[in-house]
């Protein structure tokens, strides 16, 4: 059985009320899955203040291994739908990118202030994004990166939120059928179903850090090796053995910061 | 307008206005993730908070702004039952995708909300209409729209307008739920039906 | 006196004998007439009764007569009357009818009695069978009582009703879990699109994008059909070597096209030509330059030459030259392993730096190396 995992933990301070969230019925088919070992891909998302926290976890089957630049896709996929989820970006990333191109002539001649501020932070932020994706693609082709989280406000010690992507049992193999786009699909029809962003309320612009677990003699120099870090409580353990190789906490070195 | 200590509720036609104005953007932002129109015909207006997209296509337009105001009579009337948009194969007619959203008019002199708790409720489900086109199968085939609206027996049919078949994927195809929002003199709740291959 | 006695003695008992032998057969003779009297009243009594009999009998045959005599007026008066009014065929098919519907009654009668009996048959069997798994009940009720003893049949018997009771209520939640399965099913029915006609009508606009793109699909489709059939007409025709209809006049005619073959034909051959005698031409220039000037002249690169002397003492030996657009004299001297040997090098610093001529430098290094081979 292959399976893929989301988590989400989130202290409410004031109990949101996001309008009445219809009760999610089955759906209209079953996943015919082998009963062998089962392989994961799971998101996480934590609250470090280690008060009443509300974790929600949402595990997606899927039907077979991955094909290569599978969890490259996911991850991308993840941040993107994440950030825009929890209000970081007004917009989906890919609009974001082709409003940002065709305005791109015309931001020259803006006249308001506010608007060219705006602007600016939107061309900062696809600028961060577009080199944090390049670097991306060389560590996921570098090492393996079984887990990978973003810390949205707060800072790397105590974050408002922790969203975590699991994909310690996930099958890649370069022969493999399913498509990653195909799987991304089916990553976030799970989130839909399970409507697991649904009891947040909704977040505000701040500023976000994204930290990788990677071997830890992949050569890798963009990303900044972080070996105090801790990953959020509840009985993890901060390093991992994977196939005897030795893992470590890597945070990309640039900060995400959402506007509206 | 200065903010008083008690809002008042918003009015039946305001609720009418409302979400006559919610589906009308609700397409657009529809017509533009799923690709029906090319990306350079829409443009940002500025509404309920947010910046949606609308499209420039003028018979686009025309064609939206007729169904929304005969919705808004019908939704004044509480007539509306359920509006639905369908995303068709151009080449042979086959319904690939059914948006629908269902309204439900509570009878009687119902209280409105305020409408700031409401526009926070479109914003929600609004922003996961978007998010939406994540986990939706890719459209291949180029495609057309169609909006159907379900009422009540008694209504009249208006003048150029006919009768329709509810224009249901073959197979009944899979649903996924999305959130609901109240005025408080309708709720409206929505989900996406597609294809499975 | 004594004999007279005894002879009136035995006298008298022979008459007392015979008195009572006479009063026995009297008696009997009594009886007898008293068992005749007897028979000769049954025998009045019964002859009464037939008397009796005979009358009733009479009468009734009386009767008979007398009802028989009016039944038969009647019967001739209907006669007579159908006879007048001519309605007796229709009686006659009524009465048939009556008869044969009175037939079907007895027949169906008749069946319903057969169904009777056999209900009557069936339902004895039952009450037999019931009786017979009555006693069997009782039977066996009178050895579970009898045995209420054995602790074994009584756990038996206690596992069997929790089992019961487990599998009700597995039961109970089945039909729980169908009745929301079925709610269920009926959601997601009406949220693919169900619409209860009884209650909702669906409308939409005559004119919309979808029949609007359907429509314009359908033209192009016949257009592009069309086309393709006039095209595979064109094909069919050029292929029978024929120019028929006007949809081909846009075409030029084969004559033309044959002579436009020629043409490009024969210009090909004079490229092909021109570009043989240019080679040869080249040729020869460069075996002249060699021969003459002791160089010979290899286009290395766009704008780069290599030069080879007649006296080199290696074959690899080689000098490289590059045009510039830079400077002046527009030739560089590039450096090779050649270009790095001393006698060289000297010759590079006397006449290109000093000098500043390439034909004086290229003559003496021809001179030098002349000078070596004629040596050796």
């Amino acid at each position: 059985m292959y399976t893929c995992t989301y988590m989400c933990i989130y202290t409410p301070s004031v109990h949101p009320s996001i309008g009445t969230i219809h009760p999610l019925g089955p759906t209209c088919r079953t996943l015919m899955l082998p009963k062998q070992s089962p392989w994961l891909l799971g998101l996480v998302g934590d609250d470090m203040r280690g008060l009443r926290t509300e974790a929600r976890e949402c595990r997606v089957e899927l039907a077979g291994a991955v094909a290569r630049g599978g969890p490259f896709r996911f991850a991308c996929d993840v941040i993107k739908y994440v950030l825009y989820e929890r209000g970081q970006f007004p917009r989906p990333y890919d609009q974001l990118v082709m409003f940002e191109s065709r305005r791109r002539p015309e931001a020259r001649s803006l006249a308001t202030s506010r608007i060219a501020h705006s602007g600016r932070e939107a061309v900062q932020m696809l600028a961060n994004m577009t080199e944090l994706f390049e670097h991306l693609e060389t560590l996921f082709f570098m090492s393996v990166v079984p887990r990978m989280l973003l810390l949205i406000g707060g800072g790397l010690m105590s974050p408002r939120e922790v969203h975590e992507l699991d994909m310690r049992e996930m099958h890649v193999a370069s022969s493999a059928k399913l498509h990653p786009g195909h799987c991304s699909r089916e990553i976030f029809r799970e989130i839909f179903r399970q409507d697991l962003f649904g009891a947040l309320p909704p977040g505000t612009p701040t500023t976000t850090a994204i930290m990788f677990l990677a071997q830890r003699d992949c050569d890798v120099d963009w990303f900044h090796p972080k070996l105090s870090f801790h990953e959020p409580s509840r009985g993890m353990h901060p390093m991992i053995r994977l196939d005897g190789g030795d893992f470590v906490w890597f945070q990309a070195p640039l900060l995400l910061k959402g506007f509206q | 307008m200065a903010a008083t200590a008690v809002r008042a509720g918003i009015s039946l036609s305001g609720s009418a206005k409302v979400i006559s104005e919610f589906f009308y953007y609700g397409v657009n932002n529809v017509l533009y993730q799923r690709g029906v129109y090319p990306p350079e015909t829409f443009a940002h207006e500025s509404r309920f908070g947010m910046s949606l997209l609308g499209s420039t296509d003028t018979a686009v337009q025309k064609y939206l702004s007729n169904i929304t105001s005969q919705i808004q009579e019908w939704l004044e009337a509480g007539l509306v039952r359920r509006l639905v948009l369908i995303l068709v194969d151009s080449s042979n007619g086959e319904v690939l995708e059914r948006w629908q959203f269902d309204v439900t008019c509570t009878t009687g002199s119902s209280q409105g909300r305020d409408e700031c708790v409401v526009k926070k409720e479109m914003q929600a489900v609004i922003r996961q209409i978007t998010a939406a086109v994540t986990m939706l199968p890719l459209l291949e085939s180029p495609c057309s729209f169609d909006l159907l609206v379900y009422t009540d027996a008694s209504t009249a049919m208006p003048p150029s307008w006919e009768n329709s078949g509810p224009q249901s994927i073959a197979g009944g195809g899979e649903v996924v739920r999305l959130r609901s929002f109240s005025t408080g003199h309708h709720t409206v709740a929505t989900s996406i039906s597609y294809r499975t291959s | 006196m004594r004999q007279r006695e005894s002879v009136l003695v035995q006298e008298n008992g022979d008459f007392t004998a015979r008195a009572r032998s006479l009063e026995r057969s009297c008696h009997e003779a009594e009886v007898a007439r008293m068992q005749v009297d007897r028979r000769l009243q049954d025998e009045q009594a019964q002859r009464q009764h037939f008397e009796q009999l005979s009358r009733q009998l009479q009468k009734r045959t009386l009767l008979l007569k007398k009802e028989r005599d009016g039944m038969r007026d009647i019967l001739e008066s209907y006669d007579a009357d159908f006879t007048l009014a001519g309605c007796s065929p229709q009686l006659i098919r009524r009465t048939n009818e009556a008869e044969a519907s009175a037939q079907r009654l007895r027949v169906h009668v008749q069946e319903i009695e057969g169904q009777l009996s056999e209900a009557w048959e069936e339902s004895n069997r039952f009450r037999q069978k019931v009786y017979s798994l009555e006693t069997e009940l009782a039977e066996v009720k009178n050895q579970w009582v009898t045995s209420e003893g054995d602790k074994f049949c009584k756990e038996e018997g206690e596992k069997l009703r929790k089992k019961v009771e487990e599998l009700e209520m597995e039961r109970q939640k089945l039909e729980e879990e169908k009745q929301v399965l079925k709610e269920q099913v009926e959601d997601l029915k009406l949220l693919q699109g169900a619409c209860n006609s009884n209650k909702e009508r669906i409308f939409h606009l005559l004119e919309n994008p979808a029949s609007a793109a359907l429509q314009q699909n359908r033209v192009r489709a016949t257009e592009l059909q069309t086309e393709c059939d006039n095209l595979r007409e064109c094909i069919r025709a050029f292929e029978a070597g024929n120019c028929t209809s006007g949809t081909l006049s846009d075409l030029p005619p084969p004559r033309e096209v044959s002579e436009l073959q020629k043409q490009l034909d024969s210009m090909l051959l004079r490229n092909q030509r021109l570009k043989e005698v240019c080679q040869k031409k080249i040729q020869e220039f460069r075996t002249i330059c060699y021969i003459l000037f002791g160089y010979m002249v290899d286009v290395q690169l766009d704008g780069q030459y290599k030069l080879s002397s007649m006296y080199a003492e290696q074959k690899a030996d080689s000098l490289v030259f590059k045009q510039t657009t830079a400077q002046e004299s527009g030739v560089q001297l590039l450096e090779t392993e050649f270009s790095k040997s001393e006698a060289v090098l000297q010759l590079i610093e006397l006449h290109l730096h000093h000098q500043k001529s390439f034909p004086a430098f290229l003559s003496a290094l021809t001179l030098d190396l002349f000078s070596r081979q004629t040596c050796m």
